[in-house]
């Protein structure tokens, strides 16, 4: 062993560089003649990152964007924390549902005039489905910063190994369910569709539930709306795949659709677009990749996005406001960026662009955009979802009847976000 | 060693016990850890008991005194709170119970057959090894392995069981990753314990006759309830502290039946903002544990006696 | 003790058995970093399409500084908690387990209490002291919090206990003071399990992502863990490749901790054969 004597200095001195330490790295100090402006967000930081940077250059001396990712299942936590502490950034960026609490505390600035000042038109510059109806109490204090729809995703192989043409993805229920029940051959473990019964129906029960004409609920009148007849039927729809035409395996675990689609083993997805990527990567020129089917009576996709607003602070001045209008601008106006990292964009000017129409899987997911829906502003939204999402899992394993599932998961959420403290 | 005079016994008395100057000496070696303690760990706690008596709001701060209300409303079964509260601490209960007496005994088990294996090093190294993985890389790989179609496992043994989709097999799956990921800590901790057991002690029951199983049950086990209480406590903490593997394997579910009550705690306090009662939930858990672990210090403790 | 061929085959047979199921879900970790993103899953052990791109990525161009950066924060944290906590903890349990003062057993209780707090209770009153001392974002906010947990007094009291009186007693005789005592009988004794602790500890704060997250914002302050989920963890998916490459290149200071650790414990054998 070590000798004692050694052992004591070599602890005493690690102790004092571990305590010397500390005051060696103090906050660091800004330079003073230049306007720093925070700006936090849990969305993708791909293409953000190059267009900050871009900024920061053409605007270096006068304004600098201070750019910090966070990883987004702790994004509440590290907001609220800087926030209680009067620590918050001055821009934030999140998906819709995390921002309506914000605003809702009056902690939000109204972002029409941040957007009016750049010169931004938003009624005509944003896809209407992302910007129409996204207020709280009448006032718009959030503005989208991009999209993520959910998509069709099939395997072409499969579809001519099937007999089915393969550039001929199903567009109505009955092709979607025939189609299906003809790919799968389930003594061989191959599927037509393979519908979990957890993720991902957090994008694709709020789409077939627009599709049925439905909504999932009413911010003004504070009622939840899913376990409507439409609800009941886009439940069903998912229920019946597995268990009446059987196209679907039952028990999926979390991933298995997209895993045995990879591996040739399911020949359809109805997902986010974050699949794009390595699915187009793995089946190529195989990959058929379009907006959603009508499963219901119309189009209806559910979007993922992600928006930004301006906090409450009291650093806020006419420099540092116009340092905001001028960054926003400049977001949406090099938005290309997103693009070419995989962020589907929307900004109007972009989705129209040459440049960007020749992106592969873009176009297909712009469209998407028009017939886009988006979840409730309602605060506490994403956390008592979990309820819906648990409802309609016991439905999928068969553990519940779908009407009760909904009704449950619709009076425990009105409960939750409405009755609880506060 | 030959037994101690009552002169000497006196002064170690004396020496130990002793006056008040003599009790202050005593208290320096205490006294640095009590000053980080107060500071990073004494005032933060006392900090958040104040927070679980108000009204909280992570965005803003307090919203008012509410007193002990917020503990009692966890009483209340027809309160939604409650519900969640006690219906989450029901399935973390189960998992505590489930998991507790396996990260105890399979290191103790695995410790002593390393401690009479030869390269005990390589074989520690390698139990050990999952300990230092991340949780998330980790319960990736699980995922995937248990998976119901594609999953390796089921593909190996030619199974179809549903393992993280239906119970009781999600416990199961959830118990199992557990044991594998973190019995690594219990197991040196137990290792470093059997090795200060003195060789002569083991080689003295050797030479009585003892045989490998009775020595183990006469001579290891008991020299090491003072370890095995503190490991037994830590696993009993950590187990109630479940959040990474339900929230990384299950999702929470089946329906919620896997959904910890950190889980719930954490939802409450940044998902629904009420910061206040999700505290009052926390040290109502916390009291709970430290009911739990008291009982199970004193049986440990009085059985040896 | 064991005195049968026959047992000692049992043993290795056992053990060797145990040591496959431990490594074969390690063993499609590595698989899984060795593949590109699009076949992470594919159901195949051997990889269809080898790649180390998922490793070169870790170092290449750009993130190749962050990733040392990261990686330099949380070693240097890990190392100087374990060391302050090896410390502190150890004197703090040989004066509680072997000594005696006014109110010792009160001291013991609060200590063992504050293990069942979670830590979510404190994050934010954790959090806003920090802020109000300005240490947020410093190496003070990736140390301190640390040194404060009671656990590793907790376990080298009860290590302490069972070390034999006879010893205090013999020390005693040849005119050791407290202090001499612990230095000289209590710490080299209890090497194996200071040896644990300070393993522990630093596994606990390397491995920590939660509390670095929140208390470090800026690029040149964050730990490896946080890196690690920022690279890897997207809003709707996870790049799991390259997460399994960044997870086998940062346990490898874990690892020389635990083989240094090892050592110790190796050592704790040595030395007890000659105490009694």
């Amino acid at each position: 062993m070590l000798k004692g004597s050694k052992r004591l200095k070599l602890l005493a001195t690690s102790g004092i560089v571990a305590a010397t330490s500390l005051s060696a790295f103090g906050v660091a100090a800004q330079a003073a003649s230049v306007t720093d402006i925070t700006f936090w967000t849990s969305g993708s930081p791909n293409g953000v990152t190059q267009i900050v940077a871009q900024f920061n250059k053409a605007y270096a001396g006068k304004y600098h964007i201070d750019f910090r990712a966070i990883p987004y299942s702790n994004e509440t936590t590290i907001v609220n924390s800087a926030l209680t502490a009067h620590r918050g950034p001055e821009i934030m960026e999140e998906s819709l549902t995390f921002s309506t609490p914000y605003a809702v505390q009056g902690l939000e600035m109204p972002i029409e005039p941040f957007l009016k000042a750049a010169g931004i038109n938003p009624a005509s510059d944003f896809p209407g489905a992302m910007w129409n109806g996204t207020t709280v109490s009448g006032v718009h204090y959030v503005a989208p910063t991009d999209g993520l729809p959910t998509m069709l995703y099939w395997n072409k192989a499969m579809f001519k190994a099937a007999g089915l043409n393969p550039n001929n993805p199903p567009r109505t229920q009955q092709q979607f369910v025939a189609d299906a029940m003809k790919l799968t051959k389930a003594k061989q473990g191959v599927w037509g569709f393979v519908q979990e019964p957890g993720w991902p129906a957090p994008f694709e029960f709020p789409s077939l539930l627009g599709q049925f004409g439905g909504r999932e609920a009413n911010p003004a009148t504070k009622q939840m709306l899913f376990n409507s007849p439409a609800g009941v039927k886009a439940l069903t729809f998912m229920h019946d795949a597995i268990f009446k035409w059987k196209f679907s395996p039952q028990n999926a675990s979390a991933h298995e659709s997209y895993n045995l689609f990879l591996q040739g083993k399911n020949a359809m997805m109805m997902t986010g677009a974050y699949d794009y990527a390595s699915t187009s990567q793995k089946l190529g020129k195989n990959l058929g990749f379009s907006t959603l089917p009508v499963i219901g009576t119309k189009e209806a996709d559910f979007l993922g996005q992600n928006y930004w607003w301006v906090f409450k602070n009291p650093a806020l001045n006419a420099t540092t406001n116009q340092g905001i209008s001028l960054f926003m601008k400049f977001f949406y106006t090099h938005s290309l960026e997103l693009a070419r990292a995989g962020v589907l964009p929307v900004w109007q000017p972009t989705l129209k662009s040459v440049a960007f129409k020749k992106i592969p899987g873009d176009a297909a997911q712009a469209a998407a955009l028009q017939t886009g829906i988006l979840n409730p502003l309602i605060t506490g939204w994403g956390t008592a979802g979990s309820y819906l999402y648990n409802n309609i899992n016991e439905a999928l394993i068969g553990k519940m009847p779908i009407k009760q599932a909904l009704d449950k998961a619709a009076q425990d959420m009105h409960q939750t976000l409405y009755q609880s403290l506060n | 060693m030959s037994s101690i005079s009552p002169a000497i016994a006196k002064k170690r008395v004396r020496k130990i016990g002793g006056s008040p100057l003599n009790q202050l000496g005593s208290f320096l070696f205490v006294l640095p850890y009590l000053i980080v303690f107060a500071l990073f760990l004494a005032y933060p706690i006392i900090f958040g008991i104040s927070v679980s008596l108000q009204h909280w709001n992570p965005m803003i701060g307090s919203g008012g005194f509410v007193g002990l209300g917020q503990y009692l409303g966890l009483f209340n079964m027809q309160s939604l709170t409650a519900q969640i509260f006690w219906t989450s601490f029901m399935n973390t209960a189960i998992f505590v119970v489930i998991s507790v007496p396996f990260l105890v005994g399979v290191p103790l088990i695995l410790a002593y057959l390393i401690y009479n294996a030869p390269v005990k090093g390589f074989f520690r190294a390698i139990f050990f090894f999952p300990s230092i993985l991340s949780a998330t890389s980790v319960m990736a790989v699980w995922a995937w392995l248990l998976q119901t179609q594609g999953g390796p496992i089921n593909q190996i043994f030619g199974l179809h069981i549903p393992w993280l989709v239906r119970q009781p097999w999600a416990w199961v799956s959830i118990d199992l990753v557990t044991v594998w990921w973190s019995m690594g800590f219990n197991l040196i901790i137990i290792y470093a314990g059997i090795t200060q057991i003195s060789d002569t002690t083991i080689s003295a029951a050797a030479i009585d006759g003892a045989g490998f199983l009775r020595t183990f049950r006469s001579i290891v086990v008991p020299q090491l309830r003072n370890v095995l209480s503190v490991v037994f406590i830590m696993s009993t903490i950590a187990s109630f502290n479940l959040f990474a593997q339900p929230f990384l394997l299950t999702g929470g579910g089946p329906g919620q039946s896997t959904t910890s009550l950190s889980q719930e705690i954490y939802n409450q306090g940044f998902g629904l903002n009420h910061m206040g009662s999700a505290s009052a939930m926390a040290f109502m858990m916390g009291l709970i544990l430290a009911a739990v672990s008291f009982v199970q210090y004193f049986m440990v403790r009085e059985g040896r006696s | 003790m064991v005195t049968h061929k026959w047992q000692r085959a049992i043993i290795l047979v056992v053990l060797i058995i145990g040591s496959i199921v431990m490594l074969f879900p390690f063993a499609w970790l590595v698989s899984t970093s060795l593949k590109p993103l699009a076949d992470a899953f594919d159901g195949n052990f051997i990889p269809q399409h080898l790649t180390f791109s998922n490793f070169t990525q870790i170092l290449a161009n750009g993130s190749a500084a962050s990733v040392g950066q990261w990686l330099g924060n949380s070693i240097f944290s890990a190392i100087s908690t374990s060391i302050l906590v090896m410390l502190l903890d150890s004197l703090a349990a040989y004066g509680l387990a072997r000594l005696h003062f006014l109110g010792k057993k009160v001291v013991f209780y609060v200590l063992v209490g504050s293990l069942m707090v979670p830590f979510i209770a404190i994050l934010i009153p954790l959090y806003l002291e920090f802020a109000n001392l300005n240490l947020l974002d410093t190496y003070g906010a990736l140390i301190l919090p640390y040194t404060s947990n009671a656990f590793g007094v907790f376990l080298l009291y009860q290590f302490f206990l069972s070390i034999p009186k006879e010893l205090e007693e013999a020390a005693i005789i040849d005119g050791a003071n407290k202090f001499q005592m612990w230095r000289k009988i209590f710490l080299p004794l209890s090497i194996p399990a200071t040896a644990t602790l300070g393993m522990m500890t630093f596994m606990g704060v390397y491995n920590d992502f939660f509390w670095p997250l929140v208390a470090t914002s800026s690029n040149s302050m964050r730990t490896m863990t946080v890196g690690v989920a920022l690279m890897t963890i997207g809003p709707y998916s996870t790049n799991y490749p390259l997460l399994m490459a960044l997870t086998i290149f940062s346990m490898i200071p874990t690892l020389i901790a635990f083989i240094f650790a090892q050592r110790q414990l190796l050592q704790g054998v040595a030395t007890t054969g000659i105490n009694i």
